[in-house]
């Protein structure tokens, strides 16, 4: 069951092309973990995907849907939320106004959405009027995956959810970003904790200068020696 | 003495009210825009003579030129940011800037061609004002307090209750995000200069029964408005009132030390220390 479908992406602010053919695929409830190294154009191809950033070759596929030129914003309709890496709160609205904010295109009452992100994220419901920029690095990551959470999407996209946070709250997070998984979600993630990223994601793909050298299960990008000595530190 | 601190103090709020009303209108614009707006004095004088206009041509009380010039002067902001800004809006702030400069001169030509040059009065009948003691109140003063106190009100619960008052918050925190949340950027800009234009007008209407209107009135306290809103730190909406009350009070208060004419320099003043001690506003926020 193929959910998204990125092939042979090449595309760049204009200045010359960050991404050099990359590819992939995500399955439904599927996990995929993108690593590599610094400017090997991981955050580029989440962007490329989003619609951030323009696309010159090659072509996105989402649901049977070419979505290469669809702007962000309509994203969200398409089912797709998108987590960037830094400034992904609203730092001067509360938490439950960042919430609010992930479902403005959608009608009716949020209440029932607003109760199903508070079951996943508990801690949330007690800081609700608390203001989003006020809060640790962890709360307000769960903020923001509340927030893209809103929408009920297809498919979840993070950039780096683990930046700056302590060991324990990085496992917390990836335990949570199973949990949401098994709620039948698509996650696609770029990450810096290749290892524990990999041991938890059902498939990776390795980036170096703006293509997907390597792909395959979690366990076998772990078990491989060349990757492991390239990318994982040995 | 004391009496004349306690009579400036009561100017000095009335003139805080009016100023902060357009202020917060150059603080949301500039939260959502990233431009100064040079032509909100202007938009202001255009609402007064819009409620002017409304009067002269309806017959009803004097009170009606405030909704009559908030709407006309609403409908004005749209259609200035469709035909002008929305063009120009991917440019840089300072082409944006410039603009509303070009365009403030076009209202106040507007204004002049409409309504002449000459100073007008929404009424002309003579007002009895209120005696406290030796303190005289100008009934007028307690009704634009009041009409203020109101209308910050309604801000405060659209920006704080409504979905687009809530979506209008976030654009101004974090426009990226906004965007990949799936917010219509563009509808939230048109909430902006309705609410921009509402409140510039309330202010102009009220300057105009303050004293009177002229082509001018709205040039002559756009140093003011800038100074409020940059004092309460430029794109926080809050900030803004406490900016106009400050400003406002200043203005009235250093009457008592120097010459009235340099009310302006007062403002001008304040806002120069304010940027060069505390350039973030005096409100604290998160960004």
């Amino acid at each position: 069951m193929n959910l998204l479908q990125a092939t042979d992406l090449f595309g760049g602010y204009g200045g010359g092309d960050i991404l050099q053919g990359a590819c992939l695929h995500l399955d439904k409830e599927e996990i995929v973990v993108i690593i590599g190294p610094n400017g090997a154009g991981k955050s580029s191809m989440m962007k490329a995907i989003f619609g951030l950033m323009p696309i010159r070759r090659g072509e996105v596929i989402f649901n049977d849907e070419n979505i290469n030129r669809v702007r962000p914003e309509d994203m969200v309709q398409r089912g797709i939320a998108y987590v960037p890496q830094e400034r992904n709160v609203f730092s001067t609205l509360t938490v439950q106004e960042n919430l609010e904010m992930g479902a403005y295109q959608l009608s009716g009452s949020l209440n029932e959405r607003l109760e199903r992100i508070y079951e996943i994220f508990p801690k949330l419901k007690d800081r609700r009027r608390q203001q989003a920029g006020l809060m640790s690095g962890g709360e307000r990551q769960m903020v923001a995956i509340g927030r893209a959470l809103m929408i009920d999407p297809l498919l979840l996209m993070l950039d780096e959810p683990t930046a700056g946070l302590s060991p324990l709250l990085i496992s917390e997070t990836f335990d949570r970003i199973r949990g949401i998984r098994d709620l039948g979600i698509g996650v696609l993630m770029v990450e810096q904790n290749a290892r524990q990223a990999l041991t938890m994601a059902d498939r990776g793909y390795v980036m170096t200068t703006g293509m997907t050298r390597f792909h395959d299960t979690g366990a076998k990008l772990l078990a491989n020696r060349e990757i492991a000595e390239m990318f994982l530190g040995g | 003495m004391l009496i004349d601190v306690i009579q400036l103090t009561i100017y000095g709020i009335v003139l805080g009210s009016i100023l902060t009303l357009g202020a917060i209108g150059i603080s949301l614009i500039f939260g959502i825009l990233r431009f100064a707006h040079f032509a909100h004095g202007d938009l202001m004088a255009l609402g007064a003579y819009i409620g002017l206009g409304f009067l002269t041509v309806s017959g009803w009380p004097v009170w009606f030129a405030l909704p009559a010039g908030m709407m006309g002067a609403a409908a004005v902001a749209i259609v200035l940011d469709q035909a002008v800004y929305r063009r120009i809006r991917r440019t840089q702030p300072v082409i944006l800037l410039i603009s509303s400069f070009g365009i403030a001169l076009i209202l106040r030509s507007a204004i002049q061609i409409f309504w002449g040059p000459s100073v007008q009065n929404y009424s002309t009948g003579i007002q009895l004002p209120w005696r406290l003691g030796d303190i005289v109140i100008n009934p007028d003063h307690v009704w634009i307090v009041l009409a203020s106190v109101v209308l910050v009100i309604a801000m405060h619960l659209f920006l704080t209750r409504t979905r687009m008052g809530k979506a209008l918050r976030a654009m101004s925190d974090n426009m990226d995000l906004a965007l990949v949340s799936g917010i219509p950027a563009e509808r939230v800009i048109m909430w902006t200069w309705v609410m921009g234009g509402c409140l510039a007008a309330a202010a102009g209407v009220m300057l105009g029964m303050d004293t009177r209107l002229h082509p001018m009135m709205g040039w002559n306290v756009l140093l003011p408005l800038f100074a409020a809103a940059i004092v309460g730190g430029i794109g926080r909406p809050y900030g803004a009132i406490a900016g106009g009350m400050l400003i406002g009070l200043a203005m009235e208060l250093s009457t008592l030390v120097i010459e009235p004419s340099y009310k302006p320099a007062v403002a001008f003043a304040i806002m120069v220390l304010a940027l060069v001690i505390r350039p973030q506003g005096i409100v604290r926020g998160a960004h």
